[in-house]
């Protein structure tokens, strides 16, 4: 990874931050000792597990429980009318938006359900003494079914007569909506503009993949609380869904929920999962229980990408001024909405509010069908709209004879300008240096040869592309952006840190240990951190967004530099009594010691002075602690620029991804070593999303194909080129020591800019998720002829 | 769906004696690595209730692999244990190339080799490569031993001619002719509908006259479609008597599609599948004459300059 610093950094002396320095919980994940769900034991703990319907759209006539209840060690049978009749959504994302919002996200699931509205919907539950006896009384429930006919595409559910998956919804429209920031006149625009583009595309139904699949353990206590145990990136939102939505007659204080080790997120667990039949087991036995699922469970019902039909349609003037924009989205949520609307909207959000532009429309249907239910996912829409955007603008270049970094360059948003959450202003953006710097780097101007340029002759054809975005540092001003840490001193000087991130391998808690340590003055080393229970962290909705850095960090900056003050105060009695005498302010607490300002020499450690304040007899006793808080009220984009080459082998239309470079504003780095595995990981999980993963139904049984690791081909290292990762550091004022968010953005331009590659190399735009061989080369055989708008569809099913 | 398994005997024998009176006695299914078992055990697409594992049976891990002598690969073997060995690279090219493109690679440090043959899945690639080679499983068995042809191995969908209890100890593939070089190939694809499979893959070994320049042997062999894999002769005859050229690859590719079927109904995607096909054979073809004809060999290179020195 290379760092530009614009402004230079000179006079920086920073002990922690800028430092790769290791990430707390390294050495319990590398040595097998970090406890996951799964690997939890206690007293009395028994195993549910769960009957999934085997129909992709069913009734269940009549289900016989007897045979399974009978099985010696098995301790509940479930099924739906033991199940609350309480609607919820999968997504807990909603509880971080004011209550209107429910009025939109419809709450349409169950725990068990009678009615099976996709392949994998849930019927029954068991508890069992083991789970091998809980698997086997799934075989001994005896179900009959009434089939009904199912519908697996969006357009089909949308017309008259289709098959209706919910029946209070009409033409299966689950949700609707115009872009809350629609303006201007965009069919004045277009018919005034000297040129018009459209492309139209829809992105597969990635898999978010992490490596532990979803599991939950529920336990009343003897007071009858609730403690659940689950890898969820948001618990405080886990628990007041759950209270508020599922079981109503729980209150928030009712639930603690503790997150242990997490097995990988992605944006899987910004949602319910297992919890809810957790718990409803948990109550039936009045035992503890733990729900697992299976790889092929998770395939088949879990979550994944939303796949996002879109129309994009731009227009300009010759000097390349973008004058209007519109997008059309119709999205796939599967058989409930869970994240689908709200993906979508935040899709229309960066997508429309990529460029500065006065005449904007955005629409979006959000349509039900039979289909295992989609999430929230790594760069949540961006990623989904880019694919469709960022080929438009390239053609938008091609037309206007322009080359793409000039067009974006002329028409992305300064500093100072409207930002995309129109509300705010465009504080801070380096952008345009990403793409100038970027460019550099890769060699653009070399590589691009130009829109008329005669294409490489024989097999193996060679072409570049590029793509920018801009993404949020957590959705101040929209979500419910406020957190907070606590830090406290020990007697030795060492400190704990208490703060709410989930750690899903992302390394947050190390990168906030690292701000805390810079502004408090306690090293590195003697930080230990403490999360994942929410009778011990204070409130925060969760790891996603980008957020973590940015609004947690500034939480922790807060606490830190209270911290600080504390310590330089206590300290003055001790300087005293070695004849120094000093103000507070005089004082530098920093690396474990504390000083008067310039005199290193005259340091004595701060775990003196922490000892002191907790062994004190006097009345002035007390343990040096702080809380921080923060409150973030904008977006605060960061943005990236990526630049891919790629080799199109135009007889098996396989593609190498020969060369990628992405350039990312960051504001600052705190930890080099984790920001480049943040680019390296979503570039990677971009590739697959671009090249290979696809979530494959049988179109007419509505199964899933490909549903294991040996079908679903992620790509591996071998897969990948070298991916080069460029820093540009310039600290934003308003970042905790200057930093922004890094962690999803890397995910959002591959696809797109490995597609205007491969159009560079052989001149055919694709329209759907992956860009498989067997697509390009139907493509190629096509003569390169463009196919209708509007006709790519369904997870790649069509081209 | 894939579930959470259900309970099982298991046994560990010492003997094949041993394993094939348990398998008689407790109706016992053999398992090796278990990366084909395990899957469909919790598919439930099988239901054993009892495993005898190979893993601590003696005798079943040969491993000798010559130019002079042929490979025989014991049942133990591991796939990864392929990669390492330069006469399997060198003189077993393309049973060493689907080893080493097992995907996810891991896969092969757990998974045998004669298991991946006896699992009899479709579009597994080790069934492919080994057909290429004239690949014979030798087997033991309660009605004493014999030897099946890996062309009469494949009954249907994972169905081998195994008979109940029998063992296959190894894998044997004949030594190569002089002047012979084979080579394996795959490409992967989305699966549409329930039958279709997700990859073609592709193995040929070509065997040049003394001069090198015309074909007298050749195995063309393409799998991933339909419930084997499949020798083609036409193909092969093509071949044979003339001088290796692209043409000729291209016809020889031509005349395996052309006894093809699709497998749906999807214009696009036929027309895609077949073309894939194509490539993918004519470039194995072309890469197995190659390799016959640069005799990359350093065993026969050691030969000659031994001879020149003398
Ligand atoms: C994730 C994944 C990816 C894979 N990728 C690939 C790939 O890219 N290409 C590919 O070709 N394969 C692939 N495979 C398949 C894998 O290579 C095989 O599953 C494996 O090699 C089988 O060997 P095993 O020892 O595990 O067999 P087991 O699963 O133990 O046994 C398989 C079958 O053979 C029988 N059997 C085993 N040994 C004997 C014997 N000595 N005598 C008689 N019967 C026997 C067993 O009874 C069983 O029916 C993949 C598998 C997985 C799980």
């Amino acid at each position: 990874m290379k760092t530009i610093r614009l402004d230079g950094g000179d006079t920086e002396d920073l002990l922690y931050v800028g430092k790769d320095l290791q990430k707390p919980d390294v050495t319990q994940k590398v040595t097998g000792k970090a406890v996951y769900t799964d690997d939890i034991d206690m007293p009395g703990l028994t195993e549910g597990r769960l009957l999934h319907c085997p129909h992709a759209f069913a009734r269940v006539k009549s289900i016989d429980i007897s045979r399974a209840a009978a099985l010696p060690g098995v301790l509940a049978v479930l099924t739906a009318k033991d199940a609350p009749e309480a609607r919820f959504s999968r997504s807990t994302m909603a509880e971080a938006l004011p209550s209107f919002a429910f009025d939109g996200e419809r709450q349409d699931q169950r725990i068990l359900t009678d009615i099976c509205r996709y392949r994998g919907d849930c019927v029954a539950a068991v508890a069992a003494e083991d789970i091998y006896i809980a698997e086997q009384a799934l075989d001994l429930i005896e179900v009959e079914y009434e089939l009904l006919d199912p519908v697996f595409d969006p357009f089909e559910a949308m017309k008259p007569g289709a098959p209706k998956v919910h029946d209070d919804v009409q033409n299966n429209i689950a949700f609707e909506m115009d872009h809350p920031f629609n303006m201007g006149d965009t069919k004045k625009a277009f018919a005034e503009a000297d040129v018009v583009v459209e492309f139209s595309g829809v992105n597969s139904r990635q898999k978010h993949l992490h490596m532990e699949t979803d599991s939950a353990i529920a336990h009343f206590d003897e007071t009858g609380r609730l403690t659940v145990i689950s890898p969820s990136q948001g618990p405080h939102l886990g628990k007041k869904h759950l209270s508020e939505r599922v079981f109503k007659d729980l209150s928030d204080g009712d639930i603690r929920w503790i997150s242990p080790a997490i097995g990988g997120g992605f944006g899987a667990r910004l949602a319910l999962g297992l919890e809810p039949v957790a718990v409803l087991l948990a109550r039936a036995t009045g035992r503890p229980v733990r729900v697992t699922s299976t790889r092929e469970e998770d395939f088949n019902g879990y979550s994944s990408r939303t796949d996002q039909h879109q129309k994009v349609r731009l227009a300009a003037m010759k000097d390349g001024t973008v004058v209007g924009i519109e997008q059309h989205i119709v999205s796939d949520a599967g058989a409930y909405l869970s994240h689908s609307a709200t993906t979508s909207l935040v899709n229309m959000q960066k997508s429309l509010g990529l460029f500065r532009c006065d005449n904007v429309f955005g629409h979006v249907k959000v349509v039900y069908t039979n289909t295992p239910v989609t999430a929230g996912f790594r760069g949540y829409g961006n990623a989904e709209g880019a694919f469709v955007l960022q080929q438009a603008i390239d053609m938008l270049a091609e037309k206007l004879g322009m080359d793409p970094i000039e067009l974006r360059s002329k028409n992305i948003r300064k500093e100072g300008e409207q930002s995309f959450f129109l509300p705010c202003k465009l504080e801070h953006s380096k952008l345009q240096e990403c793409i100038d710097e970027g460019a550099k780097e890769f060699g653009w101007a070399e590589k691009f040869r130009g829109w008329d340029r005669p294409r490489d002759e024989g097999r193996f054809k060679r072409g570049v592309g590029m793509s920018i975005l801009n993404h949020a540092s957590g959705a101040g001003g929209f979500l419910l952006e406020h957190s907070s840490a606590i830090m406290k001193l020990q007697a030795d000087g060492s400190a704990n840190l208490v703060i709410s991130p989930c750690e899903m391998g992302q390394g947050i808690l190390g990168a906030l240990a690292q701000v805390a340590a810079e502004l408090s003055g306690v090293p590195y080393e003697r930080i230990r951190v403490v999360t994942g229970d929410t009778d011990v962290t204070l409130f925060d909705i969760g790891s996603h967004a980008s957020r973590s850095m940015f609004v947690v960090g500034n939480a922790v900056a807060d606490c830190a530099r209270k911290i600080n003050a504390i310590i330089r105060e206590r300290a003055v009695p001790h300087f005293e009594k070695r004849q120094i005498h000093v103000t507070a302010d005089q004082l530098v607490a920093r690396g474990g010691e504390i000083y008067p300002e310039g005199q290193p020499d005259k340091a004595i450690p701060i775990g003196e002075v922490a000892h002191d304040e907790i062994y004190n007899f006097t009345d002035a006793g007390s343990q040096i602690s702080a809380s921080g808080s923060y409150l973030s009220n904008s977006h605060h984009p960061n943005h990236q620029a990526a630049f891919a080459e790629v080799e199109v082998d135009t007889e098996t239309g396989y593609v190498s991804i020969i060369r990628y470079l992405a350039a990312h504003d960051i504001g600052r780095t705190i930890n080099p070593l984790l920001v480049e595995s943040q680019m390296q990981g979503s570039a990677v999980q971009g590739f697959g999303f671009a090249l290979k993963e696809d979530f494959v139904l049988d179109q007419k049984t509505g199964e899933v194909l490909n549903d294991t690791l040996l079908t679903y081909t992620a790509p591996t290292v071998m897969d990948v080129p070298e991916i080069d990762a460029l820093m540009i550091e310039d600290p934003f004022e308003k970042g905790p020591l200057g930093a922004k968010g890094v962690g999803e953005a890397g995910v959002v331009n591959p696809a797109a800019a490995v597609a205007n590659a491969i159009y560079d190399a052989i001149g055919v735009r694709l329209h759907s998720l992956p860009m498989s061989p067997e697509k390009i080369l139907a493509m190629l055989q096509n003569d390169g002829e463009e196919h209708p708008a509007g006709s790519s569809h369904v997870s790649g099913q069509r081209l | 769906m894939g579930r959470v398994l259900l309970p099982f005997a298991y046994h560990e024998p010492k003997t094949v004696a041993e394993a094939m009176e348990l398998a008689k006695r407790d109706a016992g299914t053999y398992i090796m690595g278990g990366c084909t078992l395990v899957p469909s055990l919790r598919r439930r697409q099988r239901r054993d209730k009892c495993l005898i594992s190979l893993a601590r049976v003696e005798g079943l891990d040969d491993f000798g692999i010559h130019p002079k002598s042929g490979l025989r690969i014991g049942a133990k073997v591991v796939a990864s244990a392929l990669l390492p060995n330069i006469w399997a690279g060198k003189r077993f090219a393309a049973l060493h190339e689907a080893c080493e493109q097992l995907y996810p690679p891991h896969i092969g440090n757990m998974g045998s080799v004669v298991g991946n043959l006896c699992s009899a899945v479709p579009y597994f690639d080790l069934p492919t490569a080994a057909l290429a080679l004239d690949g014979e499983m030798h087997v033991t068995g309660p009605d004493g031993d014999r030897v099946i042809a890996l062309e009469e191995f494949y009954v249907a969908k994972f169905q081998t001619a195994l008979k109940p209890g029998e063992i296959v100890t190894h894998l044997f593939c004949q030594p190569y002719k002089p002047d012979t070089g084979s080579s394996f190939k795959k490409i992967y694809r989305s699966r549409r509908t329930i039958e279709d499979l997700h990859k073609i893959n592709a193995a040929a070994m070509v065997t040049l006259d003394e001069e090198r320049d015309r074909i007298i042997d050749a195995r063309v062999v393409l799998g991933s479609w339909g419930h084997r894999p499949n020798r083609y002769r036409a193909a092969e005859a093509a071949l044979i008597g003339n001088a290796p050229n692209f043409d000729l690859f291209v016809a020889a590719a031509e005349a395996v599609t052309a006894e093809l079927l699709p497998a749906t109904d999807m214009d696009w995607v036929e027309k895609t599948r077949f073309a894939q096909a194509r490539v993918l054979l004519r470039d194995t073809i072309a890469q197995a004459a190659s390799r016959a004809k640069s005799r990359h060999d350093p065993f026969e290179d050691a030969t000659e300059m031994l001879e020149d020195a003398r």
